[in-house]
């Protein structure tokens, strides 16, 4: 009896392991709270954009805390100036930094600067936002979409999300026609500290990330996978203990007895 | 005296479960398996909420185990418990096969029930304390009230009594701590404070420091759990050698 117990307990946890999976799917889950922010700052190279938020927030946990990580990128409201496309999203790369630090200061960094690559970047904001001893967590090549868990000691942390635009993967899409991404990052390189810049940034600045906190169970081959080698586990236990001990299982029950005797499971006399 | 035979104790615990918690266990399991599920994906597993998803859900199956385990008060009371004692069973193995179908069962579908859904999810989860700590302190907080229950059961030999003992000491015991401290404090003067009050209540649930966590008494209330939970545990056997029916 105390097998089938359990094993019933296996079966009711994989389901409801099911359920758990699918409901995030199902049902649009606005519990978990979520930090959505407008571009910052942006690096420009010769082979695309560094679009950098930051976002500077005290957790509501106390040590650990899980960041579901999703920068998706919307389109700007501000049409008037330019509507971003991206090409293809998975060729969009997703760089996130998470600084401990007691305090939470603003980053100081100039809204439009050239950069030759990401360790620019990641310079710049270990010299401005993160102090001598802030820890910094770093997730480098992330795609959009992707999960990451971040572990912190502090309460207060910097989120800088820096999300790379290669130049043939974006087009700007203007009332007077369509700006390539190309064009953009080669007028950038050009004049790049004239105020005449400031109006791709002004497009560029309403790209919007999004970093949502806690964990959005996915439904994905492995936690479905997992969660039916549970469901199988819990039949298994209970049709051979049916076998075993038939005495424990009478009417609906009998049906572990049959399954019990097609897996030639039987009462040793 | 004859010797503690182990076999004896697993045919009983097996009669215990079937007559007494068999259904009780899946029907209580269950909801809270799916509740538990439920409540973790729309919470999105933030660290402070599956503290405190976990910690209800414990509290919720602490004190359903309790009042299932005063099933044994009924078996005393009723005499049942005479007729498996004319089988070649001693006393001690029939507490101790209690013991197995009481806080062992319990606990294991406990830890299924909490756990299982985790690991499906996000195995690496896990490993993070906010996820582990509420299941040992559930864990041995379950213990610990199934054993007062199972200790109850043995004085008392009211069904009724027990259950009503056992909510009292979940639900009642930390406001009547906290009036009476008031009151107290009032009295004499003095400021009372969270600690004071946590200090007090955790002596019915080990669990409290750790949710607040209270990292100083967050040991001292495991260290006591632990420790009263082997004097019950012995108790229950020193008791056992007197059990009349």
């Amino acid at each position: 009896m105390i097998v089938k117990v359990l094993g019933v307990i296996l079966i009711v946890v994989g389901l409801a392991s099911i359920l758990t999976i699918a409901l995030p799917s199902i049902v649009d889950v606005s519990f978990r709270s979520t930090v959505s922010t407008n571009v910052a700052w942006i690096g420009v190279s010769s082979n695309g954009l560094y679009l950098t938020t930051h976002t500077c927030h005290s957790l509501p946990a106390k040590s650990v805390y899980d960041v579901y990580f999703q920068a998706d990128i919307e389109l700007p409201r501000y049409y008037g100036r330019g509507e971003l496309k991206i090409r293809d999203p998975s060729n969009v790369r997703v760089y996130l930094y998470v600084v401990e630090h007691p305090g939470c200061a603003p980053p100081t960094m100039p809204t439009l600067s050239r950069v030759d690559s990401i360790n620019d970047i990641e310079i710049a904001i270990r010299s401005t936002i993160a102090y001598q001893y802030s820890k910094v967590h770093s997730y480098k090549g992330l795609k959009l979409g992707d999960r990451v868990y971040v572990s912190t000691s502090s309460r207060s942390v910097s989120v800088i999300a820096v999300i790379y635009l290669p130049a043939d993967e974006f087009i700007i899409e203007t009332p007077t026609g369509i700006v390539s991404g190309r064009t953009v990052v080669n007028d950038l390189m050009d004049n790049i500290n004239t105020p005449w810049a400031s109006n791709y940034y002004m497009t560029l600045q309403n790209v919007m990330v999004r970093i949502t906190q806690g964990l959005a169970p996915r439904v994905t081959i492995l936690s479905i996978a997992r969660a039916a080698s549970v469901i199988v586990a819990g039949l298994l236990v209970v049709s051979i203990d049916a076998g075993l001990h038939p005495e424990y299982y009478s009417g609906k029950w009998a049906v572990f007895r049959r399954i019990a005797g097609r897996l030639g499971v039987k009462k040793r006399r | 005296m004859r010797k503690f035979d182990l076999g004896n104790v697993l045919v009983q615990a097996e009669l215990v479960t079937a007559v007494h918690m068999g259904k009780s266990v899946i029907a209580l399991v269950a909801p809270l398996t799916v509740l538990n599920a439920v409540l973790l994906a729309v919470t999105g597993f933030q660290a402070d909420v599956v503290k405190g998803i976990e910690t209800l859900i414990s509290t919720l199956y602490v004190v359903m185990s309790g009042v299932m385990l005063a099933g044994l008060a009924e078996e005393l009371s009723t005499g049942q418990a005479l007729v498996y004692l004319i089988h070649p069973i001693t006393n001690r193995e029939y507490i101790a096969a209690w013991m197995l179908a009481g806080p062992g069962l319990l606990g294991a579908s406990y830890i299924l029930a909490i756990l299982a859904p985790i690991m499906v999810i996000e195995p690496s989860l896990v490993f993070e304390s906010y996820v582990y700590e509420p299941v040992v302190y559930g864990l041995i907080e379950l213990i610990y009230i199934t054993l007062i229950a199972l200790m109850a059961s043995l004085v008392l030999r009211n069904r009724s009594r027990v259950t009503t003992l056992i909510l009292s000491l979940v639900f009642l015991a930390p406001i009547v701590i906290m009036i009476v401290v008031s009151i107290i404090s009032m009295v004499l003067g003095i400021q009372p404070n969270l600690r004071m009050f946590i200090s007090l209540i955790m002596v019915f649930h080990p669990m409290i420091p750790m949710l607040l966590d209270y990292s100083d008494l967050k040991i001292i209330s495991f260290l006591y759990a632990v420790t009263a939970s082997i004097i019950l545990g012995a108790l229950l056997f020193a008791k056992a050698d007197k059990l009349e029916v």
